[in-house]
């Protein structure tokens, strides 16, 4: 990818633009002042290379800093930084790094004497630096000195304008600004407002030189509108600062323009050929439709295709307010103003009366109600917290009833880590856009989650989605030992503070933040947590609500910074209380996460208690966020060793649905069930002179377990001792069929590559399920003390392949909903009244330890009129264990040895330790 | 109620109002809501109902439920309960139609005097109280719509008696309740719909005395024109009852039944004594209460022995209905891959569910049962039944 696209976009898109003039001035030089006060000496020595021509160059090497590499400027306000940065370009630059490691070490120490002269007028520098420090750093970054190897080329980019939006986002925007910010969305500085004295810097000035962007404007959707760019003509007629206005305000209506644009690329990848410049970006994948979201862009196009599903967020207030002059009082909050949405706000005294009265009805506070919108049927859930009231719409064809409560749960959690309280959230007017956006991705996750996704081929495991994400727990990589002591090692590292020169210690300052914990991600899965289960549950909802791990998962991402004050729930809900003698510090807490390629670290800080006292909205530290991306640097060197976990063969073994399908249409997966057939490895099935294999009628074999369950005694020790040894006998019979080997997938024969001794290793140490054959389908193991859950990961998933597979998983998580649900109701009521004790409500059926249904599949769209489908029956069990530790374990595997959950969860979590 | 504190209504409870206008018909239940709490549910019905949004349905923490149902646009019924909604839902469509049963589907749709409607609608609460009570009941029609049936040990010799009883009372609807289930029927009293058949058998079930001859509204069949429901105990827990048109009188229907059944007296009081609805069949030790349900013929058979140590009958009863409606409402509603079996292990029994094309069983074991041999006994069970009663 020659053209490193860098872009700005800030989670609060509209807020962001409001920054522009004064207010990011104060900040800016709020952040650099408290920076000056706490870290002295120790501030990044690349804030002065900023101010350098403009662009950021920096090259310091000393023990374990590769970390330059990503030296630059952090957001100073809280806002998502995202950048697609090649990574290639990045180990360039580290070999380069490395390779210019004999830079002379005095230099910084020079450095440091010439800042400490020029620390007066450091705030403004900064300030323009940070300006500046906006074009793409991957391209400067390359060039020794800025001008060198930078050509001008001419680029010539169509964009949409619409003036009649002017009047909606011109108030927005505020005034003052011009057609050229609001119309096109490109934020140009003229020279004399940077305070530039310099007349080599004037005369380019004058050109329209690209700022910024303002993020869902028009400029900014083209993708092709680079910062740096310079704007020469619009429709051919050439354009300056000076005419630039005159000519937008001639468009009279929505039009298409096209506009000419200098451009800077780099020099030697392409050698600059123009043409080549255009394919590679032309090659480029588009960007996902969940990245374009979370810039803010594509927000409206998205909601409006939701737009006939009926579904809204409200937040409304129970309090009747007869003095208030606003009109629709009750409302603090809605979103979206679409039709449908407008009837559910049309009907808010159902909801409010129903949430004002129920609980004298039933006895117990509202949870949810049904209601039938034209021929669409919503479910709304309800959260109550003093007197407002969240209501959540959702179509039902979406959420099912039973997991809309734990939806809501969550958003509402999400809220309250985000912003402390719903009231907070809500009662905010200048919250508003900021909550829009959250919203926009809330419900375009639940009711069109392909568009989010770039490979939108398979259908979407939504009933997947909704349990996974339910789950009170995050998904959990093992690691092979060594790796993971490496990977505790680098994160305690980190966690310790202990940042030689950086740290405030070694200036005798108090620290700004202590380090609460740490967590680590690798694509999507957790890898290494040291942070307490409940707030590692807060810091997981918030990569969940904005998708930040699929987004690691799916694409490597160049740089992500995010850094936020939250409001970690066990903390602000006073456990204090829970052990004597010790109590929480009411300090305030800030959660930074940076993403590197797959990796994605969150950080938990907290600051009064033992650091210094915080004082008003704080940006993100340049320090930690540098010393994050050190770590994350330093991972890297264990990311192929994770990476080869993830592709190998999976433990436990799994088996693919199809291949225990009878005499399935495709050949191949005739052969291998054939092959099943043949050989009669199910015990019980060989010793009895057994019925054929596509009998599917469950009588027949619940027959053969009757068989089995008489025969041995009737004693569950003794039948699975002589089940055990039944399959010991049939593994020495050399199971032909071989876990399938990830690293020869596309080979014709996937599963012959390995030796057969290797291959029965693997396949005696990691088989779940007993007997001969491994008939374990899928699996998910929560341990509900530590916060994490294992299940196959996507790799394994996808190495499986089968066509009935990925249903059966679906139908797997669908069916571990209603299962999950069933365990939460049954659970005694903890708080819950008395009177409703008393009378015997609930669950008539008592806690629900274990809960299974067995299933019947057939091949999809089944085209054979003469023979019957052939079907395969397996079950899904759900096991709730409270010895010796608390677990929650779903399993899916095949109908024909019986199996023991609870064996199996135990030999599952056997060695899964944090 | 009232100010003293909140009155919860977790037992089922249901509300009659007129969908129109809102006025309260009547209320049955254990507590009575108060007059507000009334209100307020009716209110936020028919306001949702005036702008376009109709109000199905409401969970409360706990699983208290309210479900409003408007029919035949003029009668709206509202049930309150700590159930499953579709439980809920189902005890509506029997109080609606037992409202039809008893007073017809006009008087119903256009109301013209709402004082005199309040006042006829009096002659359905033995009805209406019995549907409401039937959850501590040992008996599961009202909830499964199959109507419970029993399985007598002579069913051809009865069979004969029934049909020789419809010929004498010039009826094709004739059949003989054994216990207060169906035992033997003619060919159209099966024909009815699930509801008529469940409604008739609980309407003849808590009749008293030794014959009665009442009008009623089949609520599918015959829902304007009344027929005659003549009912007659010919022996304790032995009634035979037929739908008839204006003849024959109770008197002479009464003479003509005794000498149908006279022969066959015998097996009668056999069957009367029998045990188990499940006559013949025996059932495996492990299991405590079962159901059965025939779709192909539309009965039902349920059963239930107490254990000795933990579970008391009624318990045993609470445990069956409650896994039936469940495994209906949440399991076998499931329909991504057709589910065929399922299992439940609780602290106090372990159930097991069989799910074919032609059946459904639920069986309830102690907790002491491994799994797999539950999974043996409930299909060698169902095969068993299924073939030994022809079922």
């Amino acid at each position: 990818m020659a053209l490193a696209k860098d872009k700005q976009c800030v989670e609060e898109a509209v807020c962001s633009s409001q920054r522009d003039g004064d207010v990011k001035e104060e900040q800016a030089s709020e952040s650099s002042s408290r920076e000056s006060d706490s870290s002295g000496d120790l501030e990044p020595e690349w804030l002065d290379d900023i101010q350098n021509n403009g662009e950021l160059f920096y090259l310091e090497l000393s023990e374990g800093e590769e970390e330059l590499a990503l030296a630059q400027a952090a957001p100073s306000t809280n806002h998502v930084h995202f950048s697609e940065q090649e990574a290639e370009i990045f180990t360039d630059q580290k070999k380069k790094q490395r390779g210019g490691g004999s830079r002379p070490k005095g230099e910084p120490t020079l450095k440091r004497l010439a800042r400490i002269l020029r620390r007066k007028c450091r705030a403004a520098r900064r300030r323009r630096g940070k300006d500046e420090s906006a074009p793409p750093a991957s391209i400067l970054k390359n060039q020794p000195s800025p001008r060198q190897g930078v050509r001008a080329q001419l680029k010539e980019v169509c964009v949409y304008l619409n003036p009649k939006r002017l009047g909606a986002s011109s108030t927005l925007l505020g005034a003052g600004n011009g057609l050229l910010e609001t119309l096109l969305g490109v934020v140009h500085r003229p020279a004399w407002s940077r305070g530039l004295s310099d007349p080599a810097e004037v005369r380019p000035e004058e050109r329209l030189r690209v700022d910024g962007l303002v993020p869902n404007s028009p400029a900014c959707k083209s993708d092709q509108i680079l910062i740096g760019d310079v704007i020469v003509a619009m429709d051919d007629v050439e354009v300056t600062s000076e005419n630039i206005e005159r000519v937008l305000s001639c468009i009279p209506g929505p039009t298409q323009v096209r506009l000419t644009l200098e451009t800077v690329a780099p020099l030697g990848r392409s050698g600059g050929d123009v043409s080549l410049c255009d394919r590679e970006l032309k090659a480029r994948p588009p960007v996902s439709q969940l990245v374009r979201l979370l810039w803010g862009e594509d927000a409206a196009e998205l909601q409006m295709s939701v737009d006939h599903l009926p579904h809204v967020v409200m937040f409304l207030s129970l309090r009747l307010d007869s003095t208030s002059t606003r009109d629709e009082e009750e409302i603090w909050y809605q979103f979206p103003l679409s039709e449908a949405s407008k009837q559910l706000k049309a009907v808010r005294g159902i909801f409010l009366t129903l949430c004002d009265m129920l609980d004298t009805v039933t006895g117990g506070h509202i949870v949810s109600s049904s209601l039938l919108l034209g021929k669409h049927l919503v479910h709304v859930g309800y959260w109550k917290e003093g007197n407002n009231l969240l209501v959540i719409g959702l179509p039902a064809e979406r959420v099912p009833l039973f997991s809309l409560q734990a939806v809501v749960g969550d958003v509402v959690r999400t809220l309250k880590v985000m912003y402390g309280s719903l009231d907070s959230a809500f009662c905010q007017k200048d919250l508003a856009p900021r909550l829009d956006h959250f919203f926009c991705l809330f419900f375009q996750q639940l009711i069109q989650p392909t568009r989010l996704r770039r490979n939108s081929s398979a259908p979407p495991d939504v009933p997947g989605t909704l349990f996974l994400d339910g789950l009170p727990a995050v998904r959990w990589l093992t690691l092979p030992p060594e790796i993971k002591v490496e990977v505790d090692t680098i994160l305690s590292d980190f966690e310790s503070s202990d940042f030689g020169e950086m740290s405030e210690d070694h200036f005798g300052l108090r620290r700004l933040y202590v380090i609460l914990g740490s967590c680590l991600f690798y694509k999507s899965y957790l890898i290494a947590n040291h942070l307490p289960k409940e707030d590692l549950l807060d810091v997981s909802l918030y990569l969940q609500h904005y998708c930040l791990l699929p987004l690691t998962s799916e694409q490597r991402v160049g740089q992500l910074v995010v850094w936020r004050e939250v409001f970690p729930q066990q903390r602000a809900n006073g456990s204090a209380g829970s052990t004597p003698g010790y109590a929480q510090t009411r300090g305030r807490h800030f959660l930074l996460i940076v993403g590197l390629r797959h990796f994605l670290q969150c950080v938990l800080l907290e600051s009064g208690g033992c650091a210094s006292q915080a004082v008003g909205c704080l940006g993100p530290d340049c320090v930690y966020v540098d010393q994050v991306k050190a770590t994350l640097l330093q991972l890297e060197t264990l990311e192929s060793a994770v990476e080869e976990r993830l592709k190998a063969p999976s433990t436990p073994c799994l088996s693919c649905a199809d291949w225990f399908l009878p005499d399935s249409p495709s050949p191949i997966l005739s052969k291998l069930a054939g092959a099943v057939r043949g050989r009669g490895l199910f015990g019980e099935r060989s010793r009895r002179s057994s019925p054929q294999r596509s009998l599917s009628d469950s009588e027949v074999q619940a027959e053969i377990t009757l068989g089995v369950g008489l025969a041995n005694s009737k004693k569950l020790g003794a039948r699975r001792d002589s089940l055990g040894s039944d399959g010991s006998v049939a593994h020495s019979k050399t199971p032909r069929r071989k876990p399938p080997n990830p690293f020869h997938l596309s080979s014709p024969s996937p599963r012959r590559t390995l030796t057969e001794r290797e291959s029965e290793q693997i396949y005696q140490t990691m088989k779940l399920s007993s007997g001969a054959e491994n008939t374990l389908f899928h699996y998910v193991l929560m341990e509900t003390m530590q916060g994490i859950f294992i299940a196959p990961t996507h790799s394994e998933l996808s190495q499986l392949g089968g066509s009935i597979h990925p249903r059966l998983v679906r139908n797997f998580h669908h069916c571990c909903l209603s299962i999950r649900a069933a365990f939460q109701q049954s659970l005694p009521p903890t708080g819950r009244r008395a009177a409703y004790q008393a009378s015997g409500g609930g669950w008539g059926l008592g806690p629900v330890k274990e809960h299974g249904v067995l299933f019947q599949c057939k091949p999809e769209n089944w085209t054979d009129q003469k023979k019957p489908a052939p079907t395969m029956t397996y079950w899904v069990i759900g096991r709730m264990l409270l010895e010796p530790v608390p677990q929650e374990f779903y399993v899916c595997f095949h109908d024909s040895v019986p199996e023991v959950p609870v064996e199996m969860a135990f030999r599952l979590s056997f060695g899964l330790a944090v | 109620t009232g100010s003293s504190g909140p009155c919860t209504l977790v037992d089922p409870h249901l509300l009659c109002l007129t969908a129109s206008s809102g006025v309260p018909l009547f209320s049955r239940g254990p507590a009575r809501p108060s007059f507000p709490v009334l209100g307020s549910l009716t209110g936020v019905h028919m306001f949702g109902a005036g702008q376009g949004a109709e109000l199905l349905s409401c969970v409360g923490l706990g699983g208290g439920l309210v479900v409003w149902r408007v029919f035949v646009d003029s009668v709206m019924l509202i049930a309150v309960g700590n159930r499953e909604e579709e439980e809920l839902q189902r005890l509506l469509d029997n109080v609606w139609g037992a409202m039809v049963l008893v007073l017809g589907l006009d008087q119903l749709t256009h109301i013209r005097n709402v004082e005199r409607l309040k006042k006829e609608l009096r002659c359905c609460f033995f009805l209406i109280d019995h549907l409401l009570e039937e959850d501590q009941g040992e008996f599961l029609g009202a909830l499964t719509h199959y109507p419970d049936c029993v399985v007598p040990a002579d069913r051809a010799v009865l069979q004969t008696a029934v049909d020789a009883s419809s010929r004498t009372l010039d009826s094709e609807f004739c059949c003989l309740l054994v216990g207060g289930r169906l035992a033997v029927a003619t060919e159209r009293w099966w024909s009815l719909s699930a509801l008529e058949l469940v409604l008739l058998s609980t309407l003849t079930r808590i009749s008293s005395g030794s014959g009665s001859d009442r009008p009623v509204f089949l609520p599918h069949s015959s829902p304007s024109v009344p027929l005659r429901l003549l009912s007659f105990t010919l022996l304790t827990g032995a009634m035979v009852c037929a739908l008839c048109g204006p003849g024959p009188a109770l008197q002479e229907a009464r003479g003509g039944l005794t000498l149908c059944w006279a022969p066959v007296f015998q097996n009668l009081r056999e069957g009367v004594s029998q045990q188990s609805a499940l006559g013949p069949v025996s059932m495996r030790s492990e299991l405590l209460a079962l159901v059965l349900i025939s779709r192909a013929t539309t009965r039902s058979v349920s059963w239930v022995t107490p254990h000795p140590q933990t579970l008391t009958r009624r318990h045993c009863w609470e445990l069956l209905r409650y896994f039936y409606a469940y495994c209906w409402t949440r399991v076998f509603s499931l329909d991504l891959d057709r589910p065929l079996q399922t299992y439940m292990t609780t602290d106090e029994c372990k159930s097991y569910a069989v799910h074919t094309h032609t059946h459904t069983l639920c069986v309830i074991a102690p907790p002491t049962v491994p799994t797999p041999t539950l999974r043996a006994a409930a299909t060698h069970t169902l095969t068993n039944i299924s073939t030994a009663l022809g079922l």
